[in-house]
């Protein structure tokens, strides 16, 4: 039987390698016990992040039952973009160089599996586990809408952002791992490049903020996730005269003053977001203007949003890995380009172009 | 080229100056079981793992079954390989290992466990069915890793020292496992350095050093390359006997004693039994001290040794 028709046959067979992965994986404690301690993690920071959005009320100050479902939601959002971002590498890192040293690599590339086949159950079997520890989160993360006070325009936003991200970072520890060949220094190119796109974006927008009066550019703002999640919860709806809840979209509405807006971060009424670091994550999200309200305080424009953008740079990441790692892995001929890449570059490009036009986010 | 299992046309590795096989011309009939010999570094492993669509030749070609082999997934399907060094997946059972091959290889559900129980029998392993692999002795790991590389029942099975760390019993156990695929039709090659054992069991041998295919073919071929030799252990006065040793009738060339045993004296010789009890008696009369005096025999580790060491020779020339 040619090589073709046994591809054919297989490929509408599970992913072996999925197979093997959640066989192995699910067996022992260890699974649970992680799962057991995110879902605890998670919990905890839930409750504190309750009792400080409460904090207030003991001195008199009126609390709405929706800037605590906001505060509960930005902080939860946040902790888990963190927690995927960095768990899902610690899942990935071993993919191909743990297959090298414990000297299975060759018995399994010996075998008719394709490379793209190799991959794809790699990446499928770590998303997998994430996507098992997110779906637990949900019941958590559903205490939410008890309180209020967000859309669930926004709880897809972050949905798609969290996602992608953890995708993403999946992606790059499996890029480094069949690149690097070694678990160890595939832990560490992952994390270093983690830590520098989170942390260095951060700062060259602090570094901008602090030096010029212009908005901090785009390209210090897009590619970090963490920058995209404050653009998108920036948006939300906070109280506005009379303490009623508004509605209205962020877009349409007029920038208000520093003293008396309703940005979540910038609001003296509810004091803002209520959890550690947001001032921090949200850099050069608000940007001022030279504007002043009849308060005498500077007129803050509306959000930067630029999460979009931060979805298309994570997508054309992941692409770019997975070619990469694709390459990586085979066994001859690695870096021969193929007709296929040529197709993969064709479909891709087309597609984001198509996307831009269409929806106008580049021109 | 269809009666031949395998053919390799100049075939060539290098990393970087190094050449690790030298344009190796390989020819191996269908369903032999051919004993691949040569020291370490000889490049048996390298031939092996290009045989097997792993590594890309410098420059050659591998025929399998008469297809040129031009990417891994060809020979995928025509060869099965067990490397010389191998782990195994923690957290599997023994069936799901088999079974995650089966898989890799496109083995439709309905007949994969059906395969999978029958290389458990064929190897022995059908009471260990559930037991975890990481569980397993050594020469069960053996075992189990040949029947991963029988999974989609290949016509060739390439075995990089498939003896090596195997007890003696495992190893005869090896051996019978060997010739019941050789009764299947299967064309087995396999390297080792334990030589007396592949003499048993090869039909035919290819000794390689540096490199370099030196002689290839059946033992009785092999032998007719040889020549005879006797061994002459002396106690003193080495310089002397071998100066006396070169000037008899019926030696060819007297070699120069190896480092490890440095009194013994080889001796190239195609002499009759009287030319031999002449030549000691002149040893004798000339009062060397000698403390063995031996034909060698036509053993397959001294056939080795003799090429291995005249290509030594040839090269150091």
């Amino acid at each position: 039987m040619s090589n073709r028709a046994v591809s054919r046959r297989w490929s509408l067979q599970p992913n072996p390698i999925v197979v093997k992965e959640l066989r192995s994986r699910m067996r022992g404690g260890r699974a649970f016990i992680l799962l057991t301690g995110f879902l605890l993690g998670l919990g905890l920071v839930g409750y504190a992040l309750f009792l400080r959005a409460t904090s207030g009320q003991a001195a008199g100050m009126p609390i709405f039952s929706a800037q605590i479902g906001q505060t509960l939601f930005a902080g939860l959002a946040f902790m888990l973009l963190f927690l995927v971002i960095l768990i899902a590498p610690a899942v990935t890192v071993g993919a191909i160089s743990s297959e090298r040293e414990r000297l299975t690599y060759e018995m399994l590339i010996a075998t008719n599996l394709p490379s793209h086949r190799l991959l794809w159950g790699k990446l499928i079997s770590a998303l997998s586990y994430i996507a098992l520890l997110l779906l637990a989160a949900i019941p958590l993360g559903s205490i939410v809408f008890l309180f209020g006070g967000i859309t669930l325009r926004h709880v897809l936003q972050a949905a798609a952002i969290i996602v992608l991200s953890a995708i993403t970072s999946a992606m790059l520890g499996i890029w480094a791992s069949a690149m690097t060949g070694k678990t160890g220094r595939a832990a560490v190119v992952s994390y270093v490049i983690i830590g520098l796109v989170l942390g260095g974006f951060l700062a060259g927008a602090e570094i901008w903020t602090n030096r010029s009066t212009e908005p901090v550019p785009t390209g210090l703002l897009a590619p970090n996730p963490i920058s995209a999640l404050a653009s998108s919860i920036g948006t939300l709806s906070g109280p506005s005269n009379g303490g009623m809840i508004t509605t209205m979209r962020a877009f349409e509405a007029v920038p208000m003053a520093a003293g008396g807006g309703w940005w979540p971060g910038m609001n003296s009424f509810s004091g803002g977001l209520n959890f550690p670091g947001w001032q921090t994550f949200s850099i050069g999200i608000y940007p001022a203007t030279d504007q002043f309200g009849p308060d005498g305080m500077p007129i803050i424009a509306e959000p930067r949003s630029v999460w979009r953008t931060t979805l298309i740079i994570l997508i054309m990441t992941c692409l770019v890995f997975f070619w990469m790692a694709l390459h990586a892995v085979k066994p001859r001929r690695r870096w021969w380009p193929t007709w296929g890449d040529l197709a993969m570059l064709s479909v891709t490009s087309l597609s984001l172009l198509g996307l831009g036009y269409w929806i106008g986010w580049w021109f | 080229m269809s009666e031949l299992a395998i053919q390799t046309v100049d075939l060539l590795r290098r990393y970087g100056k190094y050449t690790a096989v030298n344009k190796l011309n390989l020819k191996i009939t269908l369903g032999s079981i051919f004993g691949f010999l040569g020291p370490n570094g000889a490049g048996k492993t390298t031939t092996l793992r290009m045989l097997a669509g792993l590594l890309e030749p410098s420059s050659g070609q591998v025929f399998l079954h008469g297809q040129l082999i031009q990417k891994t997934s060809t020979a995928a399907a025509i060869v099965g390989y067990m490397p010389d060094f191998f782990g195994v997946y923690d957290d599997l059972r023994v069936w799901e290992y088999l079974d995650f091959y089966a898989r890799c290889h496109g083995i439709e559900p309905a007949k994969r466990k059906s395969t999978v129980d029958g290389l458990l029998d064929l190897v022995d392993l059908s009471e260990k069915r559930n037991a975890f692999v990481q569980h397993l002795s050594r020469g069960m790991q053996q075992r189990l890793c040949l029947a991963h590389a029988l999974v989609h029942d290949p016509k060739i099975l390439l075995l990089d020292e498939p003896a090596s760390g195997l007890d003696p019993q495992a190893r005869v156990e090896l051996r019978e496992l060997l010739r019941t695929l050789r009764d299947m039709g299967k064309t087995i090659i396999l390297s080792s350095h334990i030589l007396n054992e592949l003499e048993d069991i090869c039909t035919d041998f290819g000794i390689m050093a540096r490199g370099e295919l030196l002689a290839q073919g059946s033992l009785e071929t092999l032998r007719q390359r040889s020549r005879p030799a006797l061994q002459i252990k002396v106690l003193d006065d080495l310089d002397r006997a071998m100066r006396l040793i070169a000037a008899q009738s019926g030696v060819l060339r007297v070699l120069e004693p190896a480092e490890a045993t440095p009194m013994l004296i080889e001796v190239e010789f195609d002499g009759d039994e009287q030319q031999a009890s002449q030549l000691l008696l002149n040893l004798a009369r000339a009062e060397l001290p000698i403390a063995d005096f031996h034909r060698e025999d036509d053993s397959l580790e001294r056939l080795f040794l003799q090429l291995v060491n005249n290509h030594g020779l040839e090269e150091r020339v």
